[in-house]
């Protein structure tokens, strides 16, 4: 089962050629390290991935959409019903509290449900920090809400650009934990990273360079997961 | 939810929010102000105006062959009852008597004299300056004008005879006090209209009718109308003069209010859309980051626009209490009394702040809808 399909992928900003002609598959509850050097494409590939971003050229499916035909409308729809979003800068809105930062993915989907917004916060190890603004969470508190906010609306497919690129080690240890099992519950995971360390985690490795794919491997280590 | 948004994100902003609020109150402070103080205008102009003396006169019609009135007729008219309409309503009798002092030389001076009620006189000529300041003047007590003392040495607490011209009747007076009006009745004397009456021996007769109008040009006219139709024989005539510029003043009032309230109103907006677009600039990660968790426009343009209105609504309702506050100080200071209280200026104040939110959001929802996930992401 399929969960991406890429075929000839490019994204062109103005004279730059960011994506060139990227043909890719990646299967349901893969693990994808998209790895490569700065201005690979990496975090285009993603924004692409994701419906922030639209190619110039080429055909992209993920979780049955052809979405390289969508109006910017059904762009949203698409996003929240299908993608949940890690970023390394988290992101969260600075005057919302942990719940309601989750809660904002809730309302931009459907409809609010502060137990369920609790339960994500639990499961992430931030039930005592509810009601705390981020600016008074640590970066790995923050970025744990970042995966709660981003698991909510139980989403096929997450994408997380540099999920760990802020984070101490420990920090990065529990974020990593916390992708490996929300890949064992069944979710598509494409992480970006340049981080080679990371990129063992994950089942496969996605390299690119200079917007073109130049090669995937399986990886040689998994802690956390199961190939 | 969107409540919860909507307030936290309202409450949270930084000192932009506080320039666009305030460009909010300003121009709702001005168009308070001016509303409160142009509503008491009209009221408070006209008893300003009042104290200029009468703005309604009535005379013998010039085809009746008589040269005065009928106190007794005149009265009788239903005259308004309320004294928020009419100020007040004084008969005066002008006769020529001559007067007697104990100094005075052979040749007895011939003098004006007014008989008027002095109560009802100093209602309608309120201007009147009286040394001393008297209550009241008894029937054996006269004023005299303060060029007409001066001509013949006449001093406060005198002993002074009226005579008639024919000298077939006479009384005696003490001069009570000296009146200085700057018009004709400085070269009278001053006393009792009924007192004259027996003098000359007209009773119940009036050279005319002072009277003082509340409520403007055209009450005074719809009265003017409504006694020509009424009572034969009387002609009145409305002091057009007095009647004109209340109608003036209000008029170079509400033009002014109006430029003052539309320019304050253009400028309040352009700092408000300013303002907000620089703070939608500011925003655009968090716009971004909305759009990026499946936010559609029509999410981010109602949060922009419930923001904007918001800040029109409660800078609305400051801006009214402020420009109160403002209306009352001057109110004291131009009329010397405090304007009233008016909540029904409130609607009003609160439609044209909105409007100027609604219409200071054009710019930054413009600029809210353009805003990208990805650029606002990147931090471009």
């Amino acid at each position: 089962m399929r969960s991406v399909i890429l075929e000839q992928v490019s994204k062109k900003y103005h004279n730059v050629l960011a994506l060139n002609g990227i043909t890719l598959t990646i299967e349901k509850n893969d693990w994808v390290a998209v790895m490569g050097p700065s201005g690979s494409g990496k975090s285009t590939l993603l924004n692409i991935l994701g419906g922030l971003d639209s190619p110039t050229q080429g055909k992209i499916v993920v979780e049955g959409n052809d979405i390289s035909t969508l109006s910017s409308k059904q762009l949203a729809v698409f996003r929240r019903e299908k993608i949940g979003f890690v970023f390394q800068q988290f992101y969260l809105v600075p005057y919302l509290t942990a719940l309601e930062n989750v809660m904002l993915a809730q309302y931009f989907h459907s409809m609010t449900d502060e137990q369920e917004a609790v339960a994500a916060l639990q499961r992430v190890g931030l039930g005592d920090r509810i009601q705390h603004l981020p600016a008074q969470l640590s970066g790995g508190e923050q970025q744990r809400v970042c995966i709660a906010r981003a698991l909510i609306n139980h989403p096929k497919l997450i994408l997380a650009d540099e999920p760990t690129g802020n984070l101490d080690a420990e920090n990065e240890r529990i974020v990593l934990e916390l992708l490996a099992a929300l890949h064992r519950e069944g979710h598509t995971i494409i992480m970006v990273t340049h981080a080679p360390h990371l990129g063992e985690h994950a089942q496969k490795i996605v390299r690119l360079a200079h917007g073109r794919l130049v090669d995937v491997q399986l990886s040689a280590a998994c802690q956390f997961c199961k190939i | 939810m969107f409540a919860r948004i909507l307030l936290k994100s309202f409450r949270g902003r930084d000192s932009r929010q506080v320039v666009a609020f305030l460009a909010v109150v300003i121009a709702a402070a001005v168009a308070s102000t001016l509303f409160t103080i142009r509503a008491d205008a009209g009221a408070k102009i006209n008893v300003e105006l009042r104290a200029y003396g009468a703005n309604l006169v009535l005379v013998p019609a010039e085809a009746e062959n008589q040269r005065t009135l009928s106190v007794r007729e005149i009265m009788a008219y239903p005259w308004p009852a309320s004294s928020d309409t009419l100020h007040g309503l004084a008969p005066v009798l002008y006769g020529v008597v001559h007067l007697v002092t104990d100094s005075a030389a052979s040749t007895l001076p011939a003098i004006v004299a007014l008989g008027a009620d002095f109560g009802a006189m100093r209602r309608v000529n309120s201007f009147w300056d009286i040394k001393p300041a008297l209550t009241e003047l008894r029937e054996n007590e006269i004023l005299a004008g303060q060029a007409a003392a001066r001509k013949l040495d006449l001093s406060i607490g005198q002993s002074v005879e009226l005579r008639t011209p024919a000298a077939n009747a006479s009384a005696n007076f003490r001069l009570a006090g000296i009146v200085s009006t700057g018009e004709n009745e400085d070269d009278q004397i001053i006393l009792n209209l009924q007192t004259l009456q027996k003098l000359l021996d007209s009773p119940d007769r009036a050279t005319l009718i002072l009277a003082s109008i509340k409520g403007g040009p055209a009450v005074v006219e719809k009265i003017v109308a409504n006694i020509s139709q009424r009572l034969a024989g009387v002609k009145a005539k409305p002091v057009r003069k007095i009647a004109e510029s209340e109608a003036h003043v209000l008029q170079i009032l509400t033009l002014l209010m109006t430029i003052v309230t539309v320019f304050t109103v253009v400028v309040a907006t352009l700092c408000l859309g300013a303002t907000m677009t620089a703070l939608i600039v500011e925003r655009q990660q968090e716009v971004g980051v909305m759009k990026a968790l499946g936010a559609e426009n029509r999410h981010v343009a109602r949060l922009v626009a419930a923001e904007l209105m918001l800040l029109g609504l409660s800078g609305g309702v400051a801006g009214y209490w402020v420009g109160l506050l403002f209306a009352e100080v001057i109110s004291k200071n131009v009329f010397n009394t405090y304007a009233a209280v008016r909540l029904e200026i409130l609607p009003a104040v609160l439609i044209l702040a909105l409007g100027i939110s609604l219409a200071a959001a054009i710019f930054p929802l413009r600029r809210a809808l353009q805003i990208e996930p990805t650029v606002a992401l990147r931090g471009e």
